[in-house]
Formats: structure tokens, sequence, C-alpha cells
């Protein structure tokens, strides 16, 4: 079985990964320059600057016409589509299908025709809602042109401040340039012709397609560099940057060249030796020889196939193929390989292959179903059955052989309504129902429905657990986001009751009660709560005393609390207190952990 | 004149120590934070040009760790590329497949040890790379990242067995 010593390991496998990661002496020195800022340029505006004004000036009033139609259509049909599916109670964040359809009907008899490839067109043909964020970006895309970022600060502003109507956002970041100040324009036309005039005058940063040119401006910069100008190449080529920023009346603050230096030649992505469909093969072949399993990895019914070349931008390199197989049915799971360009080695990262179990059975069914959060209950049903047949060796397979998954019924409350009490119940406008699953329960069956609700200040998932025949809130479990983490994740689709009883006898009451006083005391607007209730840290609390039922946590030092929790027969927290801490010396600087593995 | 010249030079020596001892380091973390070379290479520069701009604040805090002040500049630096809408909306490679080629003896087994650690999630990926790859103390990490102590131990613990299980489960697949 592989050992990992963590520090040394760690240290000489990034060291070598990381190798190609180099600052020559040369480059060094342009760092340094960057960083000194050279010296301080004043220019007066040259006769071939006035001329630069004004042409950038006209072409963005030629452009003006189209820009007020799409930010027209934007105002007058998303934005009241967008706010007249909200209810007193959510924020709905989708059109509907024929939302969406009304949506680009409008843009179209405005002269703005999405691209047919476009995601948002294929939401339209196939009758389906699209994110409301996602189908206004997809349409301010196509009439302001480019990225995001190579819209004008006026246009990102406007931009904002539709998110916020919508409910999207809370505030607007973008800052204006007030009437005192230069317009975008000048500011950004100054700063073009500066690093022109220091760079090369052929550079053809006023062409969308060899340079994304990002402005933005700030009142209160504390280095006084109220415009800023960032250029980046594009394409496949050695990538070129430039910066400039100028102060609020207009004054060169800096221009410099921030293009990475590569030291030598990059390679011709041509070289590879093989193709694309001879990787896969290697990939396929080397998979069934490490695992025995006869998967049908180059079936396009059953796979489709992720292909990336590595290795390309060093003459040095080796080249090699990242060939990952993904599954689109629940017989098959995810494979992932690294095929040699040049000896057609095989290295296979991950192959599920196996029989299905209730342990793989999840990440199956999202293969070959999507997302758990989109299933219908119908889905959950069947999954549940199916588990029960099959074999279970982790916590995971264990939680979803005891969840009993019901089907929707009379007498019972319906999704629709359950998602209504949960959103109420928590009173968070913002945000979105990510799973809800019915589980047949004691006295009555459970929605249980996970929640995710975004607030600029404190993002967070929440777990409920609503009484599906009496429409009771019998439980909300806030947790405090970082990418919306629960852990375990089969926490969200299962009773916490069952979650409990099975963690218990799996873990033990004092993993259960270092998660009650978390919940209870822990400070859930940091995306780690247990960092502030920390009783699981033998450097801080002693052993925990479990007596029966009870775990009493200690703490070592002064400052910390003391916690006695309380859980019943399934493990499910029926008190928890805080108490006057035991420690009476205070904590030491340094608690020495990093104790290698 | 003389003496007002005196402490630019001397600011300018430091900067250049600085850029040849950490700037490859500098580039390497902001890598690991940011998943993207060119990004990677600008937030390695901005911190530079934001230690020469506050040598003086150094100077006045008697800095001890000249990486770890460093480090945490790059840091604050990298959380501000991500938090732009500018970043958000772009399209860039983020995979850890996208790393620059490593030379050719690299051990295979080192290959997939930093494929894991670049799988982890970010906050643990920040500590395990400060504390066993920049050797930074904890208490170093934790004002590098500008978090309590406590929270840079619970990351580092909660990194660790993340890290052991995608290493060992790696070895079932």
């Amino acid at each position: 079985m592989k050992q990992l010593h963590l520090g040394e390991d760690i240290r000489r496998a990034l060291d070598a990964e990381l190798s190609g990661l180099t600052v020559t002496p040369s480059r060094q020195q342009r760092i340094f320059e960057y960083a000194t800022g050279g010296q301080k340029m004043k220019h007066k505006i040259s006769v071939g600057l006035v001329l630069a004004v004004v042409l950038a000036l006209l072409s963005l009033g030629a452009l003006a016409a189209a820009l007020l139609s799409a930010q027209q259509v934007v105002e007058e049909k998303a934005v009241p589509l967008a706010q007249g599916n909200d209810s007193d109670w959510r924020v709905n964040t989708k059109f509907s299908p024929e939302e969406l359809a009304e949506f680009i009907r409008a843009c179209s008899e405005n002269g703005i025709d999405l691209d047919e490839n476009d995601q948002i067109m294929q939401a339209l043909r196939e009758g389906e809602g699209y994110d409301e964020e996602e189908a206004i970006m997809a349409v301010c895309r196509q009439a302001f042109g480019g990225t995001y970022g190579q819209w004008t600060i006026a246009q990102r502003h406007w931009f904002q401040q539709v998110m916020v109507q919508i409910g999207f956002a809370q505030s607007v970041h973008e800052e204006l340039p007030g009437p005192e100040d230069l317009t975008e324009e000048e500011a950004r036309a100054r700063m073009i012709a500066a690093i022109k005039e220091r760079y090369g005058e052929d550079l053809p940063l006023d062409d969308r397609e060899a340079y994304e040119v990002y402005v933005e401006y700030h009142a209160d910069d504390p280095d006084g560099a109220a415009w800023y100008m960032h250029c980046s190449s594009k394409g496949r080529e050695i990538a070129r940057g430039y910066v400039a920023a100028l102060t609020r009346a207009g004054e060169l603050l800096t221009v410099a060249d921030i293009t990475p230096q590569i030291a030598q030649p990059q390679k011709n992505p041509a070289e590879f030796t093989l193709t694309e469909a001879e990787a896969i093969h290697l990939a396929a072949a080397g998979i069934r020889k490490q695992t025995g399993a006869d998967a049908p990895l180059e079936d396009e019914s059953k796979y489709r196939v992720f292909v990336h070349q590595r290795g390309a931008n060093s003459p040095d390199a080796e080249l090699n193929w990242t060939v990952n197989f993904i599954s689109k049915t629940k017989d098959w799971g995810f494979c992932a390989t690294t095929v040699n360009d040049a000896t057609h080695e095989v290295q296979v990262q991950q192959a599920d292959v196996g029989p299905i179990t209730a342990d793989t059975i999840v990440k199956r069914y999202t293969a070959a179903y999507g997302a758990y959060g989109e299933w219908t209950q119908d889905r959950w049903v069947e999954l549940g059955r199916e588990a029960k047949a099959l074999e279970a060796s982790t916590l995971e397979g264990k939680v979803l052989q005891a969840t009993e998954y019901i089907p929707e019924g009379d007498g019972l409350i319906t999704r629709a309504d359950a998602e209504k009490i949960a959103f109420q119940g928590v009173g968070l406008r913002n945000g979105e129902v990510h799973c809800a699953v019915l589980i047949d329960a004691q006295p009555h069956p459970v929605w249980k429905l996970r929640l995710l609700c975004w607030d600029e200040n404190f993002p967070s998932s929440l777990l409920t657990e609503i009484d599906a025949k009496t429409s009771e809130m019998l439980r909300v479990l806030q947790f405090a986001s970082d990418n919306y983490d629960v852990d375990p994740s089969y926490r969200i689709y299962t009773l916490e009751r069952t979650w409990s009883r099975l963690t218990l006898a799996e873990k033990g009451p004092v993993y259960l009660a270092c998660n009650a006083v978390v919940h209870a005391f822990g400070d859930m607007t940091m995306d780690e709560p247990d960092s502030t209730a920390p009783v699981w840290d033998a450097n801080l609390y002693e052993d925990p005393e479990v007596d029966g039922s009870t775990v009493r946590f200690r703490g070592k030092w002064s400052g910390l609390s003391d916690y006695l929790v309380t859980l019943d027969a399934d493990g499910v927290c029926v008190d928890v207190q805080q108490l006057d801490g035991s420690g009476t010396e205070p904590l030491p600087v340094d608690t020495g952990v990093g104790e290698n593995g | 004149m003389e003496h007002a010249e005196v402490p630019g030079s001397v600011r300018e020596e430091r900067l250049r120590g600085w850029i040849a001892q950490y700037s490859e380091a500098l580039l390497k973390t902001c890598f690991l934070i940011l998943s993207d070379r060119s990004q990677a290479e600008d937030a390695m520069q901005d911190t530079f040009l934001k230690a020469w701009r506050h040598m003086a604040e150094y100077e006045k805090k008697h800095v001890e760790n000249d990486k770890a002040w460093l480090l945490r500049i790059a840091v604050n630096t990298c959380r501000d590329y991500r938090r732009s809408a500018w970043f958000r909306h772009m399209d860039f490679r983020k995979a850890v497949e996208e790393l620059p080629p490593a030379p050719e003896d690299t051990q295979p087994q080192d290959h997939t040890l930093a494929l894991c650690v670049g799988q982890l999630p970010d906050k643990y990926r920040q500590v395990i790379s400060l504390y066993y790859w920049q050797e930074l103390s904890i208490q170093d990490v934790a004002q590098v990242l500008g978090i309590p102590v406590s929270t840079a131990h619970h990351r580092l613990r909660k990194g660790e067995a993340i890290l052991r299980e995608i290493w060992l489960g790696g070895e079932n697949g």
C-alpha cells in the first residue's frame, strides 16, 4: 500500500511538477523595471493622439444605435420577465421556456440575432428554460461584442445594474468616471497611444480579435491610478501583455510590458505523433488491461471522451494526452488516463468499471441521468429500490440502503409546496433549490430539501426537513458556504436521523457531538465554522469525556469554552450547552501541529 | 540629495534580492492558487510592484520573514484576481493538466501526487502548499492567508486527510 510522507513527498512532487515555471535573469530584470515603474512620463497630447481619440469616439457613435437597442430590449423585456417570475418569498433566477422564447423573440425583432450554436438557442430549440443572467449575458455579448472584460465601463456598470434589478446581485461594483473626469474613450485612447508609443506603433491593440483590452476606473485608488488598462494578446502564439495607468487628470502614471518571457521556443502541437483516435484507443486498452473489465469505452452510445494534449509549450517536454471517459449510462463509471505520445505508456488515474454498488450508484445515476439535484422523485424511488439489492461497504452506500424514497402522493404536500415552505421558513429570498427528495419516515413522510442561498454578505447552504403531511418545518441545518459544501454530500438526500444513526455506529458519538457543537456555536458566517468551535482539535481540547449519551469537551487553555452535548439513541443531538472553560493557562503561540503522515 | 538617494538604492537592492530569491516560489504559489500560467505571471509581477510600493511599511514593521510577507501580498493579489468580474467571465483554462511540463526524470508518482494536490479545494491546497512546500510555520501560514491560527490548523488537518484519501484512492483506480 502506498505511503504518503506529507512534507517530503509534497515538496518533491510540486518541485518536479512545477519546475517548468521559471523566471530567467532577463525576466527578473523586467519585473524589477515593472515594479519600480521606470520614469514618470508627462505627455502633451499630440496631434496623433487627438486624431485617435476622435476616431474612437466616432466608432463608438456608430455602435451606439445597436447598443441602445440591446439595452432597451433587456430593460423593457428581460427585466420585467425576470421580475415577474419572482414570488414574494423567492427570487427566481431562471426563465421558463416561454419566457426565454419571448425574450429571444424580442431580441430578434430588434435586430439582435443570436448565434444558432449558442447554448441559449439550443435551450430554446429543446423547449428548456435558461438562467436569466446567462440569457441577458448572451444577448449583451452579441450586441456589445467580445467578452465581458472587453466591454466599456459604462456597459459593465449598466449590466451590473440590471443584475441588481433582477435580484441576481445586491450591488453594483463598477465605478463610473464623473463629469470632471476624462471620458473612458479619452482615457482608453491615451493609454493605448502610450503603449504603442513605447512598444510599437503597429501593435494591434484596437483589434478585438488580436487583443483583449480591459479598462477600469477607481476614483480613490490609493496609488492614484484612477484609470487602469490591461491588454493581453489572444491566440496560441507567445502571449503578450501590456498595462498602463493614468491619474484622474489623465497624466500617465505607468506603462509596462508584462509579457512573460518564454526561455525557449514553443513546440508545434502538430509534433504529436499519435492522432486523437489512436490516443483514445491506447487509453481504452490500458484501462481494460489494468482492470480486466471489458468496458465499452469506445462505444459512443455508452461513453463520451474528453481529450486534451499536454506539453506542447516547451521543446524539452514530454508530450502527453489526457483521455477521460465520461459514462453515459449507469452500467459503467468514469475513467481517467494519461497517454505518453512517444512511448504509448498509459497511466490510469481512475477506472470505475466494476459492477455498480450502493456505494457508487449515485455517481452512476449522475452519469446516466444528470446531476442528482435535477432528478424527479420517480428517479429517486428507482435508485432507492436498486440500491437495496446491491452491496454496500461505505457509509454512503449504507445510508442509501437505509433511506426509503417514496412516490409523491395523495394527502402529501407537493414539492412546490415544500419549496415555498422551506424558503419562507429560512427567511431568505435569493436562492435556489439544489435538491428535493421525499423520504418515508415516522410519523409522516418528510421532504428533505437543500437550499442554496446567496447573499453577498453571507452565502449559505441549508438542509431543511418538512413534514409532508402537516407542512411543519421540522429541522433547519445551516452550512456556511464554501462553494456550498455539505460534508458529507449524502447527508443531502437522507434524513438527518438516518445519517446520525449510521454515523454513530461507524464513527461513534464524539464525531456527532463535534458536529453538534459546530452547528450550535460555530461562526456560520465563516466558511469554516468548525475552526471557531474547534472541539475536535487535540491541541486545544482534552480527550472528550463520553458518559452514556453525553459527551463533554474541556478546553485546555483559558479563553476556550467547554461544551456538553446530549445525543439520543440515534445520535441526534437533543441538547448542547456552552459552559465556562476549564482551562487556566493562556494558549501557547505555537501548538506544534503538522505531524507527517 | 545624497541622503535621499541612499534609501532608494538600498530598497532597490532589496527588491532585486527578493526577485532573485523568491520570484519562482511566488510564481509557483500563484499558479497553485490561480491554475493559470498567464494569470500567475501577472500576479507574481503585481506582487513585486506592491512590495515596492509598500517598502516603507515593510521597514516600519521590521518584518522578520521576508518570504512570508511577500507570500501574503501574493495570496491577496491572487484573491483580487479571482474576485474581479473580469476574471470571472474570462474563458481560460483551469485544469491542473495545463501545468508547464516537468523535466523528463519526473517520477510518475510525483506527477500523480502533484495532481492530487491540485485537486484539493482551494483553501486546503493553499495551506498544504504554504506549510509543506514553502515550509512556513503554521503562524506564518495563518498570517499569509489572513486567517486565525486555529483555522490554519483545521485546514491543514483536513487538507492532509483529503489528500490521503485522494492519494490512496488512486491506488484502486
